[in-house]
């Protein structure tokens, strides 16, 4: 049996979805993860950075040189493979509280037909 | 408009002072950079209401990140208990005096134990502000109030 886990906190599981489209500086972060999350979550600058702060330190993004044409004053983060599963792990989490929630009927969508 | 957004970042910048030193030290400029940016697209986007949002968030932030990061640092902690405990005191003290209508404490006693708790923040106080320049305590990301797997 795999073993449960602890579901992410919303600003770090939408900083690691909007770095799986690609790799980003942080301004591009907050506005990835705002529209990924339908502009329901209120991320500033210091939830930002402390959870980039803590995905760093646990290897799920390293940081690497922006492009040529960027900004130099901009740091770039990209997602690394721990990264990529834990993101995934998380997905998975939330795919089956939705199949449990359809089996017992409660899926919003279910319980309305 | 421009002045408005330019006193804003800059009292943020002033704000920022306020976070625990790890992330000032580390994302300082960027999140300065950040919150700038994010309030000039606000203002673009909503007009007066977008920059709203933006304080509301970032004041949020502020009271999640730097206000527990500043109580953990003993020169604000000691003047807020010394302040607390000279407030309680006063409150007490005039509290028993409407009660019994009469004075509770002789005067030197009283005096006694009042003046070093009156006298205590503004000594802390004094001494925050000679040091206010010199980083001698590091903080760490003590603000935070997510928890990871």
């Amino acid at each position: 049996m795999p073993r449960p886990e602890t579901p992410l906190p919303p600003a770090t599981f939408f900083i690691l979805f909007a770095l799986a489209t690609g790799d980003k500086h942080g301004y591009a972060i907050m506005q990835e993860a705002r529209k990924l999350s339908d502009d329901r979550l209120k991320i500033g600058p210091a939830t930002l950075y402390t959870s980039i702060q803590r995905l760093l330190d646990t290897g799920r993004i390293e940081e690497i040189g922006g492009p040529d044409d960027g900004d130099p004053r901009r740091r770039y983060y990209r997602l690394t493979k721990p990264g990529k599963s834990s993101l995934h792990r998380e997905m998975e989490r939330m795919e089956a509280i939705v199949r449990k929630s359809k089996a017992l009927r409660l899926h919003p969508v279910e319980s309305r037909s | 408009m421009t002045g408005a957004l330019t006193l804003s970042s800059r009292i943020y910048c002033r704000l920022l002072d306020f976070y625990p030193e790890d992330l000032r030290r580390k994302f300082g400029a960027e999140m300065a950079g950040l919150f700038a940016e994010d309030l000039d697209a606000a203002r673009r986007e909503a007009g007066v209401l977008g920059v709203i949002r933006v304080w509301r968030c970032a004041l949020s932030e502020f009271l999640r990140f730097a206000l527990p990061s500043c109580a953990s640092r003993p020169a604000v902690r000691v003047p807020a208990i010394s302040c607390g405990l000279f407030i309680a005191l006063m409150s007490g003290e005039m509290a028993l005096r409407q009660a019994s209508h009469a004075p509770t404490l002789p005067q030197a006693a009283f005096t006694a134990l009042w003046l070093p708790m009156f006298t205590t923040p503004f000594i802390a106080l004094a001494a925050v502000w000679t040091c206010r320049s010199r980083a001698v305590i590091s903080l760490g990301l003590s603000g935070s109030t997510e928890k990871d797997d």
